[in-house]
């Protein structure tokens, strides 16, 4: 069965064409371990065809012309399934590594690691095309059950077929054409960014990490402070510190929303993550205040972020010379709700923790659909910040000093400095 | 058309759907608290925006309202007469 693809799957194969041959950021790993209870490896390879059959989204390979792909959907698949006594972290990466075959790969690669007869561990890789982050977590959850259970209750979420129906509505077109209009009123509102000036280094995209139980910590604080998510709190610090690269006053952040909070989305084993934008008003009395005012502006980016993209390239980029949204925000940490207080931590124990915070590079890349790219992971107590920036509008020592002064500024805050 | 004491309590156990009965209706029926302070996060707002519009045809500003009586105010006000 053939379809067209969804918004999601649209802005997916977008930053695919864009970074090819070197996409394989995109591809969503995941590690669990087998049940208590051991199971060997053939009842491991009924609960995948089990997981398989369940989920369209895993029996999807794409077909047609390289610029206007469509969805095929098969009444059955085999995935590449390894058997192996490799750690298991080694084993994901390996599996990681390349990207997938659109055309002629199924978008889910499987290891089960093993000890003797047993698995003990299992590595899942998909293809960004069939999952965003939550329905990985989905397809986890589903195949941790088939590993117990021979059956589940039957899936009544919408299947990525029918979304692209739907989004093909007139209701579709009227939710995407009132999410373009409020993009639009955004982009009004903007302040020119100037283009990038350095000569760009070769490989031309650097990421950096930096770990950090300092900002985690810190921008707890801040939340519980101001009944923010820590989200917020880093967003607004992102948004102002891009701010200070770009000299604007008005500035609009990319930031990835879910778009699970609609009842009927929320168990879609697609991709239906896309962008939000969020502009804000960078001139506030304090940082408190912005941290408020990014709150808002948040919350109604998160509600027009169900678009169809291509609608949205185009209208956005006849915005004017200069105006344009700088960068996305994309926190990705496994644990979306912020635990509620233990005591906030005292200044001095913020400061000694940020002496031990560590930036490393992470990743080079010589082309990529975005020039800045912040990714927010890690523990609940140690955050993991990657930016990944276009070197002609920041250069390599520039990359280094804005997540360190991410960090000061979120501890400042927590400090009650600013 | 619902009176004032029933579209509260509908509104109390919508947000306890919207946050998975992490915050419950009693708690929320109880007092005048913000619901940011019960614990509603950004997600469930949006969750609680969405059943309502849903639910009661009318569109909600999340800028609009902090605190369940709010909610219940500018409900009201968008109803269709």
């Amino acid at each position: 069965m053939e379809a067209p693809l969804t918004w999601g799957q649209q802005d997916i194969w977008r930053a695919v064409v864009a970074a090819a041959p070197q996409e394989r950021y995109l591809n969503i790993a995941r590690v669990f371990p087998g049940p208590r209870r051991p199971v060997t490896v053939e009842r491991a390879r009924r609960a995948l065809d089990a997981l398989v059959a369940r989920h369209e989204s895993l029996r999807t390979r794409l077909t047609g012309p390289r610029d206007a792909p469509r969805q095929l959907v098969w009444p059955a698949a085999r995935p590449h399934v390894e058997v192996t006594s490799e750690p298991a972290g080694l084993v994901r990466d390996r599996l990681a590594a390349e990207p997938f075959r659109y055309a002629d790969e199924w978008p889910l690669r499987v290891a089960f690691v093993v000890d003797g007869e047993h698995v003990t561990d299992v590595v899942l890789v998909l293809c960004h095309l069939a999952a965003d982050g939550h329905a990985a977590d989905l397809v986890v959850r589903d195949f941790r059950l088939l590993l117990i259970r021979d059956s589940l209750p039957p899936v009544t979420a919408a299947t990525p077929r029918e979304l692209a129906g739907w989004q093909r509505s007139e209701e579709g077109t009227r939710v995407s054409e009132r999410a373009v209009a409020f993009w639009l009123e955004e982009h009004a509102r903007m302040d020119p960014v100037p283009d990038a000036a350095l000569v760009p280094g070769a490989p031309r995209f650097l990421e950096a990490t930096m770990s950090s139980a300092a900002l985690a910590a810190a921008a707890r604080a801040v939340a519980a402070r101001h009944r923010v998510s820590s989200s917020t709190v880093l967003l607004a610090a992102a948004m102002r510190l891009a701010g200070g690269l770009t000299g604007q006053r008005h500035c609009g952040m990319r930031v990835i929303v879910g778009n699970r909070f609609a009842a009927d989305r929320r168990d879609v084993v697609s991709t239906i993550s896309q962008e939000g934008l969020v502009l804000l008003d960078l001139d506030a009395p304090s940082f408190g205040d912005l941290v408020r005012r990014g709150w808002s502006a948040a919350m109604r980016a998160y509600r027009q972020a169900w678009f169809d993209p291509y609608a949205m390239e185009e209208a956005v980029s006849a915005a004017g010379p200069g105006i344009r949204s700088f960068g996305c925000f994309n926190d990705q940490r496994l644990v979306q709700r912020d635990e509620p207080g233990t005591a906030p931590p005292d200044e001095r124990t913020l400061r000694a923790a940020a002496e031990r915070t560590e930036v490393a590079w992470t990743d080079a890349m010589d082309r990529n659909i975005c020039d800045f790219r912040l990714h927010l992971g890690g523990e609940p107590g140690r955050m993991e910040v990657s930016l990944y920036a276009d070197t002609a509008l920041l250069g390599p020592a520039g990359i280094e000093r804005y997540l360190r002064e991410l960090e000061t500024l979120v501890v400042d805050a927590a400090c009650g400095e600013l | 058309m619902l009176t004032d004491g029933e579209l509260r309590e509908r509104l109390a156990g919508l947000v306890a759907e919207a946050t998975d009965g992490e915050v419950e209706a009693a708690e929320v029926l109880a007092g005048t608290a913000r619901l940011a302070d019960l614990g509603v996060t950004s997600l469930g707002f949006l969750r609680l925006i969405d059943a309502v519009e849903t639910e009661f045809g009318v569109e909600v500003d999340p800028g609009a309202f902090e605190t369940l009586d709010d909610l219940v105010r500018d409900v009201r006000a968008r109803e269709p007469r």
